[in-house]
């Protein structure tokens, strides 16, 4: 705190005047002898001086330039009326505001649905598809989306799928059918099948003809590498038994000349004798 | 038409959208720059903005025009504000820019200002993001409200819950850490020639 003059002032030296003298914020008679005060003391000038200097360089921080165009979709603010309206009827918005996380709030139309949702579609497209197509095959009317939908969210398993079949043929087989067409239908499917063997047996044995011919392609493939590997082998081992041939027949000559000279060395001496 | 807040948001509580969204495009960035200022940081400010306005959305109905639209809803901003800080139990931490691309800067200059004046500025400004962050929050908050949004210090009083002599100390203070901080880290700047900004006195 700067040294205080003689004859001092009420505002000298106080924070709140100087703030206020330096935002020209207050009562303006309150601003005036703050004012009258200022021009007389010099540590007060230099105080509001340097504050002032201070706020020239806070000016020089600005926010990221970001791109913000909020606004509330139609659909959003019907959803949300509601929820204001059942909420607010004596609140007073800092108390209504001060719950969470504004993240965890985020708006519920941005937000993907939970994963047992999904899962419930999923099961119910897939059993109505199923319900579909085995009412398709057997022509009697079935309920599939009160049976599917009796499931809930829980996990369909394959048992539960073959105890919805049966239930649909039972419920076919119930059903009243004419006869004659039921007939018709059979001798169709009789003769259906046989087509469906006779296709069948036709491409088993084209498959088995297939492979016995890669099958002989592919011995006759590995007979002639086994072949070409053998040859390749007996002309190394060939190659390499000459070279052994041919350094001992080498040594054998060095041997013998050195023997040679030896026999002739022990003659010459013999005849100096 | 140019309505008055007041008009749009009685409109607004009549169930007129667009009304509400022109009060929210009206008021988008003070708002933003004012979380971004005591949080932060860029994204959570966002979040913290465009919750402001849901909420502010949702507590329509609650809303009896005691107090002005901006008030009240700086008071929302606030208050998430002050959540989010509890929540990270830290001070806002700066994010400065690491790359400064120099046709960002031409582009982002004044008439009048040359780039040599953009760059110390932007510096300054790094220097004055990071002598906030040391500023105790409710310091900080009344620098804010008053530097950058000019309330008063009455409304600063209301908005933060305390008495208007308190609130000259906090600024007074604030700005007595602000100033030591930026003598000692500010770079030299052309544009603080003029001392203090005259502002009637």
């Amino acid at each position: 705190m700067h040294k205080v003059p003689e004859n001092r002032s009420p505002y000298c030296g106080d924070p709140g005047a100087l703030v206020s003298y330096l935002y020209n914020d207050g009562k303006p008679e309150e601003l005036a002898a703050i004012a009258a005060h200022v021009q007389e003391c010099e540590p007060c000038t230099r105080e509001l001086a340097a504050l002032g200097d201070t706020r020239e360089q806070l000016t020089a921080w600005a926010p990221p330039n970001a791109e913000l165009g909020f606004s509330l979709p139609h659909e959003a603010a019907v959803a949300e009326a509601p929820t204001a309206l059942s909420q607010l009827s004596s609140q007073t918005p800092d108390t209504s505001i001060h719950t969470a996380n504004p993240m965890a709030n985020t708006v519920w139309w941005r937000q993907a649905a939970p994963v047992w949702m999904q899962a419930v579609a999923a099961t119910l497209v897939f059993g109505a598809g199923l319900a579909v197509g085995v009412t398709g095959r057997g022509g009697a009317p079935t309920p599939p989306a009160t049976t599917v939908a009796s499931s809930e969210a829980a996990p369909v398993t394959r048992d539960e799928l073959a105890a919805l079949e049966q239930r649909l043929r039972e419920l076919a087989g119930r059903a009243p059918a004419p006869v004659a067409p039921v007939q018709t239908a059979q001798t169709r499917d009789g003769a259906r099948d046989e087509e469906l063997l006779k296709r069948m047996s036709a491409l088993i044995g084209d498959s088995e003809e297939r492979q016995r011919s890669e099958l002989a392609l592919r011995t006759a493939q590995v007979l002639r590498d086994f072949e070409i590997q053998r040859k390749v082998d007996l002309a190394t081992m060939q190659q390499a038994v000459g070279q052994i041939q041919g350094a001992t027949g080498a040594e054998l000559r060095q041997t013998r000349e050195l023997y040679n000279r030896l026999m002739d060395n022990v003659s010459q001496r013999e005849g100096v004798r | 038409m140019n309505w008055t807040d007041e008009e749009l948001v009685a409109r607004s509580r009549s169930g007129d959208l667009e009304s509400f969204n022109q009060l929210i495009l009206r008021w988008e960035r003070p708002i933003y720059a004012l979380a971004y200022r005591v949080i932060g940081q860029e994204e959570d400010a966002r979040d913290v903005a465009q919750e402001t306005f849901l909420r502010a959305f949702r507590a329509l109905p609650g809303f009896k025009g005691e107090a002005k639209f901006s008030s009240w809803i700086y008071r929302i901003a606030l208050n998430l504000c002050r959540d989010w800080i509890r929540r990270k139990r830290r001070t806002p931490v700066s994010q400065l820019p690491e790359d400064v691309d120099l046709d960002d800067l031409v582009a982002e200059r004044g008439p009048t200002e040359s780039v040599e004046d953009l760059v110390a500025r932007r510096e300054l400004s790094a220097v004055v993001e990071e002598a906030m962050a040391i500023l105790p929050e409710e310091q900080r908050t009344a620098v804010i409200l008053k530097e950058y949004h000019g309330m008063t210090f009455q409304e600063i009083a209301e908005l933060q819950g305390v008495p208007l002599s308190t609130v000259k100390t906090r600024l007074y203070q604030g700005l007595s850490v602000l100033r030591k901080h930026l003598q000692e880290r500010s770079p030299p700047l052309p544009m603080r020639a003029g001392a203090m900004r005259a502002r009637g006195h």
